[in-house]
């Protein structure tokens, strides 16, 4: 397992080196930091070229990489083209937010998405079943930022039908709100719901297809039909010997999915307003700020190879018969 | 909207949701006034909040600096930083932090005195003097190189700063300049920018974080990166007391974000940039004002003097009979607000003082009269129907930024006008930094558009646009009888004079066509009528001009 582990990421080193040139050229060639300045005839020149050597605009771009590289290796990402603050705080405040948005979102994805599958596996071809493969299939085909503004439009309803505030549509709080721990924790719950719905029901209909389909390959094994035939409960069956090898697969792919969600639930994140990863991306993006974009890449690219190396090693551990091939 | 107790709100929500259905099919979206961005004065009450929710956040908070010049700074940093004077809707200009106005107290050489007003004083006690000022003036007068200023003008036409008193400036200028009330805006508390950082770091960085004492009616209370910023009351004020104690900005950048935040009371005053259908489905909504402004900014096309066929002065005016201003504006703003129409001054913008409509003569779209100015210039019309002269066909690219639907759009509708005409139009556009960063300036173009913005010193402005070899002078025009206007209305500090001079200006030009004005862009504003005295200042005021008149209804909850 040690030298798995380690062939792996041997692999993943240059990858996200090579990913980090190629991002690094793209987003050179993308635009210009200086665009707005320009567009300004009353912008002296010399604050432009000013600005131009302030940001190392005037060298070459393969020596701008080699810089950024080199106090990338430090833990150094540079600072912000547009408000000058460091990179690296800028990021882990972004992680955080996403994490906070995600961290409740995937559990309860996962527990549905479970127990509805194992659910709909048992109860094969009944009405469960059936309305549960057209639930899963309707929102697995829904947009999320349709899904998303649908979802905003139903809680701002609800409200004025309330005449109260449940539910809110952007941020994670009210900025400001004074008041106790129920009060605080309430509204930053009514700021999670509409976010974390618009998540969880996308990932659901996914995870519960797999783990039906799981489900159903393993009550229809050998193993099950001799635990049966031995007098077990179904119960025992079920939950001892059925559902833990059901849970291998899918406990592989939540590793895999929570990886690329960390990237940035950037849909979700843009349509509430949620200053994550996916925001930070989007607005680094247009505004032509290198040193984040690179930042976040290879941020993202890190927590993608981890995690795709954890699901291997989990899926490793869960299923002896991969761990002695 | 008011709390009831956590453990309450779900059992209600549950029964609540039954009736969702019936209230989303009986509610209908009325709007509660129509397109009034100032509402009436009525009884405000003291205390409350807003929450503007807004585009972008701030990078810094030096407006003076390239890096912080936009408006995410300039809705925040006009309530901390007061200007000499401040710009009214109407583009007019009145003493703010100045104990009256500015005075011209020699001609030859040209000086001013600025006297601040003496109660003006930073809220941690220190008095608003003319160190202030000459501090903004040493770092913006263009002499060091490390100074990151975002505009030198004026600026750099004083050639000494006299502190007279402590409260009393005087400036000497090189020459007559008449746009000396558009000096000294959002000035920086120098004693804190000199305590942050020498020189040019100081006034570069100095303001990264905060934005140190207030001089206006709110300060600085707190800044949580990514997501708010909190001004609160300033008591030590010299103004009358604003009614709000606190403003929150809630940093939206998605502008889809904006209308729904807006309706739901997250927030309470958006100002996005218009949009079409957001425009229409804020309208709609209850208990809103909204309403659509037209702003300094412009759209026109430039025409490249060096290119041989723009050079010939009919060819300019075939083009200007020849592209529908107001069938562009009928298409792209009227959907807008039907008080949009075409711009027919290039030096003022129609919401401005001193606005007066030039160019009857091309005023309206005439295409049997553009083609006779061709054939008198000595142009034939080929079996393709695009005229051509000395064997070449009339043709000429039209560039603008790519990726900007609107233009891509105004694009498609001049090339079809012109080609009715019988000039064959190429679309041959850019990214912005290859239009305004190598084109523009090298020449390479035939017809440009983009948008100049207008502002309440049209003298200078006029000036770099159009004087003869100036940077900003893309198209390289030249007329010295139109240089000696500007320059003269540059001198003239009489407003009245000043006007005159500059509309003289732009009547040539309608002659000379160095451009082709199309419209003035639009503005939106939308906010809580929980809320008074808010209304829309399309100048670099913003909204937030009149900040401490704002208030809540007596009646609001």
């Amino acid at each position: 397992m040690g030298g798995f582990i380690l062939r792996r990421l041997a692999i993943s080193v240059p990858l996200v080196v090579v990913s980090s040139f190629l991002v690094f050229m793209l987003v050179a060639a993308a635009g210009d930091p200086l665009a707005e300045l320009r567009g300004n005839p009353n912008t002296p020149r010399s604050t432009i070229e000013a600005r131009r050597r302030q940001l190392h605009l005037d060298k070459p771009v393969l020596v701008r990489y080699g810089m950024w590289a080199r106090g990338a290796v430090h833990g150094d990402f540079g600072r912000s083209f547009v408000t000058g603050e460091r990179v690296g705080p800028m990021l882990w405040r972004a992680i955080g937010v996403t994490m906070r948005l995600l961290a409740g979102a995937v559990l309860l994805a996962v527990l549905f998405g479970i127990l509805i599958g194992v659910g709909a596996a048992l109860r094969q071809y009944s009405k469960f079943d059936y309305l549960a493969t057209f639930f899963a299939f309707v929102f697995f085909s829904m947009p999320v930022f349709w899904l998303a503004a649908v979802l905003k439009d139903f809680g701002i309803r609800i409200n004025q039908a309330l005449g109260f505030n449940v539910f809110f549509t952007v941020g994670e709080q009210t900025p400001g709100l004074s008041g106790g721990f129920l009060s605080v924790w309430g509204d930053r719950l009514g700021h999670l719901i509409l976010p974390a719905l618009s998540l969880i029901l996308i990932q659901v209909a996914s995870w519960s297809r797999y783990q039906r389909a799981s489900m159903l390959e393993v009550l229809n094994a050998d193993y099950v039909r001799t635990a049966k035939a031995k007098g077990l409960s179904p119960g025992r069956v079920i939950v001892r010997h059925a559902l833990r090898n059901a849970l291998i697969p899918i406990v592989t792919l939540v590793a895999i999915d929570f990886g690329l969600l960390l990237s940035g639930a950037v849909i979700t994140e843009t349509v509430f307003a949620w200053s994550g990863m996916g925001r930070l991306l989007l607005n680094a993006i247009s505004r032509q700020d290198i040193n984040v974009v690179q930042a976040w890449l290879l941020v993202s690219a890190t927590m993608v190879v981890l995690f795709n190396l954890l699901a291997d090693v989990l899926y490793g551990y869960l299923d002896p018969r991969i761990r002695r091939a | 909207m008011r709390r009831i107790p956590r453990h309450l709100r779900w059992t209600v929500l549950a029964v609540a949701l039954a009736l969702v259905a019936g209230v989303a099919c009986g509610s209908s979206h009325k709007s509660s006034s129509a397109n009034k961005p100032k509402s009436q004065a009525g009884q405000i009450k003291d205390g409350g909040i807003i929450t503007f929710g807004a585009d972008q956040e701030p990078p810094g908070f030096n407006i003076g600096t390239s890096k912080d010049n936009g408006t995410s700074v300039a809705v925040i940093i006009r309530n901390i930083w007061p200007s000499a004077y401040r710009v009214r809707p109407d583009f007019s200009l009145e003493p703010y932090l100045l104990d009256g106005p500015a005075t011209v107290t020699s001609q030859n050489p040209f000086t001013v005195e600025w006297k601040i007003k003496a109660a003006a004083v930073w809220d941690d006690g220190t008095p608003v003097s003319a160190d202030d000022f000459e501090y903004y003036w040493q770092h913006c007068n263009g002499t060091n190189k490390d100074d990151d200023c975002a505009s030198t003008v004026g600026y750099d036409q004083i050639t000494k700063l006299d502190k007279v008193d402590a409260k009393t400036v005087r400036t000497v200028f090189k020459a007559p300049y008449s746009d000396f009330e558009g000096l000294f805006g959002n000035l920086v508390p120098s004693h804190i920018a000199k305590q942050r950082g020498a020189g040019a770091a100081g006034w570069n960085n100095g303001f990264q974080d905060n934005p140190g004492p207030s001089a206006g009616p709110y300060r600085f209370d707190s800044w949580q990166k990514g997501s708010t910023l909190t001004l609160v009351r300033n008591d030590k004020w010299w103004g009358p007391k604003p009614h709000l104690e606190k403003i929150i900005y809630r940093f939206l950048p998605e502008s889809s974000s904006q209308p729904d935040a807006l309706r739901n009371g997250e927030v309470n005053l958006i100002y996005p940039q218009p949009q079409l259908d957001q425009v229409n489905v804020v309208k709609g909504f209850p208990g809103v004002t909204s309403g659509v402004s037209f702003g300094p900014s412009f759209e026109h096309l430039t025409f490249n003097f060096k290119n041989t066929f723009l050079a010939i002065p009919e060819v300019r005016q075939a083009i200007a009979l020849g592209v529908d201003r107001q069938a562009i504006v009928n298409t792209l703003m009227k959907p807008f607000s039907d008080k949009a129409s075409q711009l027919d001054n290039r030096v003022y913008v129609a919401t401005q003082k001193g606005f007066e409509p030039h160019g009857q003569a091309v005023a309206k779209v005439d295409v049997a009269k553009a083609q006779a100015a061709l054939e008198k210039a000595g142009f034939t019309k080929g079996s393709d129907g695009i005229y051509a002269k000395g064997g070449k066909k009339l043709q000429l690219r039209l560039s603008t930024t790519a990726g900007n639907k609107l233009r891509e759009q105004q694009g498609v509708l001049i090339q079809a006008q012109l080609k009715t005409v019988g000039i064959d139009i190429r679309i041959d556009n850019s990214d912005s930094k290859t239009l305004f960063g190598t084109r523009l300036p090298k020449g390479d173009f035939d017809i440009a558009n983009f948008g100049w913005v207008g502002t309440p010193f049209p003298a200078s402005s006029a000036k770099q646009i159009y004087q003869t070899g100036s940077d900003s002078n893309f198209g390289k025009y030249s007329n010295p009888a139109v240089d000696d206007l500007m320059n003269k209305a540059l001198a003239e500090v009489d407003f009245t004079k000043r006007t005159a001079l500059l509309n003289q200006a732009d009547e040539a030009m309608w002659t000379d066509l160095p451009n082709l004005p199309l419209y003035q862009k639009p503005t939106f504003l939308a906010f809580s009528d929980k809320y008074l005295n808010i209304g829309d200042n399309t100048t670099t005021e913003t909204p937030f001009w009149n900040v401490e008149e704002w208030g809540l209804k007596a009646s609001a909850q």
